[in-house]
């Protein structure tokens, strides 16, 4: 199979770091999961990965003004992978805390759940930064 | 996202259809700390109609929660969809959060 953008390829989109584009973002991987063949759960478990990701991006990466951003989508047979990259500033997803998911709601704190849901949603979660850019892989094996 | 409002004996029905997530949670914010401040503080919030909730969203649920109790008042979640259901099952929020199968027996527990 040879699709533009090399073998596997399900396509890729780029807007700017602005919530109003979430829903771009999030059609888009709708159309490339169906395409794969995600079951409706994960797929829709998977929005709200893309969501974190993203959000994530639009407050902290570009903090002079919004800078692009892009969905890689690749069908690897065996896998979905998706690449979420931008041009702003470093990122670890390794240095946020995780949520106390034992704690009731007195102490639970408001935030840190993001990153929490992203590590549930995929089976593997990888963040390097290459050439001035941060990419986020998730793969989902089929 | 949609919010409806509607009287129901003790409590008020809240109902939200559509998404919520980082567009929309400041606006579930606004619409509850609306209502908090009238004194209408038992609430049954309706998900019939909520597709889809994000971190943001469990953000605004956790806040108006904790808003509500030194007040002495409680918000009690219906009729959770399987997309909803699961983030919140992932995240524990269905064990910090009083979840009720439909609106009727969320009242009954009220």
């Amino acid at each position: 199979m040879t699709a533009e953008g090399g073998e596997g390829a399900l396509g890729a989109v780029s807007r700017t770091a602005e919530l109003e584009n979430l829903e771009t973002f999030q059609d888009f991987l709708v159309q490339c999961a169906a395409r794969f063949g995600l079951e409706r759960r994960r797929t829709g478990l998977l929005t709200v990965a893309i969501e974190e990701i993203f959000v994530n991006i639009c407050h902290y990466a570009y903090p002079d003004g919004p800078g692009p951003v892009t969905l890689n989508c690749r069908d690897e047979g065996d896998r979905l992978v998706l690449e979420i990259i931008d041009e702003g500033q470093p990122f670890n997803a390794d240095t946020v805390a995780l949520p106390d998911l034992e704690a009731d709601l007195e102490s639970r704190k408001i935030g840190g759940l993001g990153w929490f849901i992203v590590r549930q949603a995929v089976d593997d979660l990888h963040c390097y930064r290459k050439d001035g850019r941060n990419i986020v892989t998730l793969t989902l094996n089929r | 996202m949609e919010i409806r409002t509607m009287e129901s004996g003790k409590a008020w029905i809240v109902s939200v259809s559509g998404k919520l997530d980082a567009l929309s949670a400041d606006e579930y914010e606004r619409a509850l700390k609306q209502l908090i401040a009238e004194g209408k503080i038992h609430l049954i919030v309706d998900f019939s109609e909520l597709s889809y909730i994000s971190s943001a969203g469990l953000r605004v649920l956790l806040s108006t929660a904790k808003q509500l109790k030194p007040q002495g008042g409680k918000a009690l979640f219906a009729n959770l969809q399987e997309g909803v259901r699961d983030v919140f099952e992932m995240t524990g929020f269905s064990s910090i959060l009083s979840i009720h199968p439909s609106v009727e027996a969320a009242m009954a527990a009220l």
